[in-house]
Order: structure tokens, then C-alpha cells, then sequence
């Protein structure tokens, strides 16, 4: 017998075939016992993927405050960093003390050549900075217009609430007052 | 409310695509807000699911939308503004799954589930535990599937994408989105019965307390 391919079957699982491939596919499976327990298969797994439904959402506020203090402590640890580079740069020279003129030559044309290592690994440093200063700013502007839109759904949906408890109220009051007279 | 009718006014027959593309032209906060408030479920719980934490789910899903915002100028106009949300909510489980790997964290099997079904009655509880044990059993079977096989399953099952539109999410030709599928629920089914099975054994070891008693 031609079996349809499994493609086929997942099509029919669905019933996103066409009317003429889903007839023939019905009839394939009446006559054939090995299709039609591979389709039954896939039908009870689906029926138990049902059985998996994540609980309600809750909303949670600790999110932003902690970015914030993330990006803090990014900062600070690079102009820790800056600074140490400083004093290392600085502390140096202090081993080129040796009483030799060829040394001192020697030494200062290496540290010159440190010297313009190190300035231009400040200046690509500090590009890099600023993009990631820029991209992080990027961020929090999203980030801001989430927190914004999720505050102003809350307060949409307090403010429906008291609307409905307001009108309920005064329903009252007014079944109360009818009843008064 | 005054705001809440203004919003609905306004928005009430705009198509996702419109409000992205005000979004993208006008950095419009109100379409962006339109846009968060009708995706954000879905997206928790698609982004839930992929990584079997309903919590984990929620803040990808923020992360989801700062990205939507910050990439707003990357969407095209005239595309299907719900594929494009898929594939960036996909591509961010997909990150947050490597970065958990990389960690070494290990994914829980079948400790503690997160969100049980909760259901407007109220069940026995017997019956609610063993439909707990059936969730879990099913959250542990979908996360042992490779990531490219879930993302197929998630979005056909508990979000109802077509097949076809599942290829234009992931970017694949529609038969590897069948037999990706295929291979899914094969896999599944069998993984599954395992479950039943070991589950049935558990239940048969404090069988036969009961059974000596009633012998007796």
C-alpha cells in the first residue's frame, strides 16, 4: 500500500489540506491500521496538551528600580577601572630609576610607546562607552514607555473599578431612598 | 473613564499593522501602548511556555516589547506585524535559553511546577493533585523537545497559529514546520506514556496495603 508521508498526516491532523487531499487521506486511513494509529497518537498528545495551562500573571514591580541600579554599577565599575588604569600609568615610571642614561632612554622610549597604547585604548574605550551609553539610553526610553503603558493599564482598570463600585453605590442609595418614602 | 473611551475610540478598528507604523513614524505611545495591551498575554504566555516559567515568561515578555520599541524603524511596513512580534519573543527565549545553559543551570524536570491549571471550581483534591501531576508531566515532556520542535508545537497548540503562518514566523519552508511537527508529537507521545507508566507503578507500590487489608 502507498502510505501518505508524515507531512501529510500532520496536514490531515490539522485539517489544513485541501477538500480532494483530505478525502483521499480519510480513505487511506479507513483501509490502513499503521496510519491510523500514528494520527490516534498524535491526538491523544494533543488532547494532554491541554492539561498544561500556566497560572494568571502577576505582575511584579522590583523590574526597573533593579536595571536601574545594573546600569549604576556597570558605570561604576568602569571608572574604577579608568582610574586604576590612571595610577598603573603613573606608578610606572618610578621603576626607571636605575642610574643608567642608556636604561633611561631605553625605558622612556617604552613607556612613550605604552604611553600611545594606552591613549588610544582610552579613545576606543570611550567610544565603546558612549555607544553602550547610547544603547542603554535606547533601552530605557522603551523600557520607560513599557513601565508607563503597564501603570497606565492599572490605573485604567482601578479607575473602571471605582466607577462600577460608585455607580453601585449610588444604585443603592437609590433603592434605599425608594424604600425610605 | 474618560482616558480608557478615548483609547478605544481611537484604536477600536485599527489593525496591528496601522498602530506599528504610527509606532514607527511617529513614535506614537499610544499605539505602542494599543499595541503592548492586545500582545502582552499572548507573548507571556508563549515566552511561558518556552521556558516552562509563567515568571520567566512575564519579564521575557517586557524585554519583548523594549525590544519591539528600540527596533521599531527594523519593521516593514506592510508585513504581518503579529510574525514579526513572534519571531523577536522567540529569538529572546531563544537567547535567555542559552544564557541559562551556559550558566549551567540545568532545566527542572519534574520539580516544583509552575502554575498548576487553576480552575473556576474547585476539585477534589485528589483530583486536582493528579492534574497537576498530568500538567507537570506535559511541561516536562514539551521541555525535553529540542527548541526549533517547541516553538512549532507551542504556536500551533495553545496559540493557534496555522501551520503555513508558523513558516513565515520561523523563517522555514512549511513541510520542515510538518515534520518538525511530526517528529514533535511522536516524540511527545511516546515520552508521555513513560510518564503514565511510571506514574501507574507509583500507584501500584502503595497498592497493596489496601489489598493485604481487605485479604485479611
Amino acid at each position: 500500500m502507498n502510505h501518505p508521508n508524515r507531512e501529510e498526516l500532520v496536514g490531515f491532523l490539522y485539517q489544513e489540506l485541501t477538500k480532494e487531499e483530505g478525502a483521499s487521506l480519510a480513505e487511506h486511513l479507513k483501509g490502513c491500521a499503521e496510519c491510523r494509529a500514528e494520527v490516534e497518537a498524535w491526538r491523544a498528545v494533543r488532547r494532554e496538551l491541554k492539561e498544561w495551562q500556566p497560572s494568571a500573571p502577576v505582575r511584579r514591580q522590583t523590574q526597573s528600580q533593579t536595571r536601574w541600579w545594573d546600569w549604576l554599577k556597570l558605570a561604576s565599575t568602569a571608572a574604577v577601572l579608568v582610574c586604576a588604569g590612571f595610577a598603573l600609568a603613573r606608578l610606572t615610571p618610578s621603576r626607571t630609576s636605575v642610574d643608567t642614561a642608556a636604561l633611561r632612554v631605553e625605558l622612556r622610549q617604552e613607556l612613550r610607546v605604552e604611553l600611545a597604547k594606552f591613549s588610544a585604548d582610552q579613545a576606543t574605550r570611550q567610544q565603546e562607552y558612549q555607544a553602550a551609553l547610547a544603547r542603554a539610553l535606547g533601552q530605557l526610553e522603551a523600557r520607560r514607555l513599557v513601565d508607563y503603558v503597564s501603570l497606565r493599564k492599572d490605573v485604567e482598570t482601578v479607575a473602571v473599578r471605582a466607577e462600577d463600585e460608585l455607580q453601585t453605590t449610588r444604585q443603592g442609595l437609590l433603592n434605599l431612598a425608594r424604600l425610605e418614602q | 473613564m474618560g482616558v480608557l473611551k478615548l483609547t478605544f475610540y481611537q484604536f477600536g478598528g485599527v489593525k496591528d499593522e496601522q498602530a506599528m507604523q504610527r509606532v514607527q513614524q511617529n513614535d506614537d505611545s499610544e499605539a505602542f501602548a494599543e499595541l503592548v495591551r492586545r500582545w502582552e498575554q499572548p507573548i507571556q504566555r508563549l515566552c511561558g511556555r518556552m521556558t516552562g516559567d509563567a515568571h520567566q515568561g512575564e519579564d521575557l515578555a517586557q524585554e519583548v516589547f523594549v525590544r519591539v520599541f528600540a527596533r521599531r524603524r527594523d519593521y516593514q511596513p506592510g508585513r504581518k506585524f503579529s510574525t514579526w512580534l513572534w519571531r523577536i519573543a522567540l529569538n529572546l527565549c531563544h537567547d535567555h535559553q542559552r544564557r541559562v545553559s551556559r550558566r549551567g543551570e540545568v532545566e527542572l524536570e519534574d520539580e516544583e511546577l509552575d502554575g498548576p491549571a487553576i480552575q473556576a471550581f474547585e476539585p477534589g483534591p485528589d483530583e486536582q493533585l493528579a492534574a497537576q501531576e498530568r500538567a507537570a508531566g506535559v511541561r516536562a515532556a514539551l521541555l525535553s523537545l529540542p527548541e526549533t520542535h517547541r516553538a512549532v508545537l507551542v504556536l500551533r497548540e495553545y496559540e493557534g497559529l496555522k501551520l503555513r503562518e508558523i513558516a513565515v514566523v520561523l523563517g522555514v519552508p512549511e513541510g520542515t514546520v510538518k515534520s518538525r511537527m511530526a517528529d514533535a508529537l511522536s516524540r511527545l507521545s511516546r515520552r508521555l506514556a513513560r510518564f503514565r507508566e511510571s506514574e501507574f507503578s507509583a500507584g501500584a507500590e502503595q497498592a497493596p496495603p489496601a489489598e493485604m487489608k481487605s485479604m485479611l
